[in-house]
């Protein structure tokens, strides 16, 4: 199953209920606002971090730069795609599910 | 879980955040990244305010992108099955030419490429897709 999570942590509840719903080996990609769950030095960062390795984390890189977020402070484990990785990421995972 | 080889899918994408969202950009580009990477398109479903996408009335400044324009062309080009949801367009005052006569408004702001139909068609669409995606949710 691949998360695809588009509200910032701070405007609604959809990324804690995210973060709950994940399984182990699930893709979780943040698109639009989302990218600010990415932000340094926030909860929902640490939070982020936190899930298991087998989570893979990826972001849409046109969202992060269009936000003005630092590349170089995402961290390690999230990787920035573009539109075709993310319609490989769909083939790839059986499920797509919007939050 | 992750192939090489070329999985070629059907894909049935829904926009439910209007012109002004930054979903209706994503849901685009989504898509045309979807035939860029040779995969197909069974059906794009707009609803809520997505379809506003559909009115040819809008205007938008010079200087500024029109997305709904965008989506057009896109779709047309691509003869791709343009579902707007029948009564989220009707409530928004999106109507086509049968619509405008049936319901004896003055005008119709959408035809062509766009199709007003029922919400069964995005769950036609579901369920012969390979894979579902949502945007604007």
């Amino acid at each position: 199953m691949l998360h695809v999570l588009r509200h910032a942590p701070q405007d609604s509840s959809r990324f804690a209920s995210t973060l709950r719903s994940m399984g182990p080996e699930q893709g979780l990609l943040m698109i639009e606002d989302g990218v600010y769950s990415l932000l340094p030095d926030t909860s929902s960062n640490s939070a982020l971090q936190l899930l298991p390795a087998s989570v893979r984390l990826y972001v849409m890189e046109a969202d992060v730069s269009a936000r003005g977020l630092a590349i170089d402070d995402l961290p390690k484990r999230v990787k920035l795609i573009d539109y075709p990785t993310f319609v490989q990421l769909c083939t790839q995972y059986d499920k797509v599910l919007s939050w | 879980m992750f192939e090489s080889r070329l999985n070629v899918m059907k894909f049935a994408i829904a926009l439910l955040a209007g012109p002004q969202d930054p979903a209706a950009r994503s849901a685009l580009s989504f898509a045309q990244a979807a035939l860029d990477g040779g995969h197909q398109i069974s059906r794009l479903f707009f609803y809520r305010d997505a379809v506003h996408l559909a009115s040819d009335l809008a205007v938008q400044p010079q200087d500024e992108s029109d997305i709904a324009r965008e989506w057009r062309e896109f779709i047309s080009s691509n003869e791709l099955d343009a579902v707007v949801c029948i009564a989220a367009a009707l409530r928004r005052g999106v109507l086509n030419e049968a619509e405008a006569s049936r319901w004896e408004r003055p005008v119709a702001n959408s035809g062509q490429p766009w199709v007003l139909s029922g919400l069964g068609q995005w769950v036609d669409a579901m369920q012969s897709a390979d894979r579902a995606v949502t945007f604007g949710s």
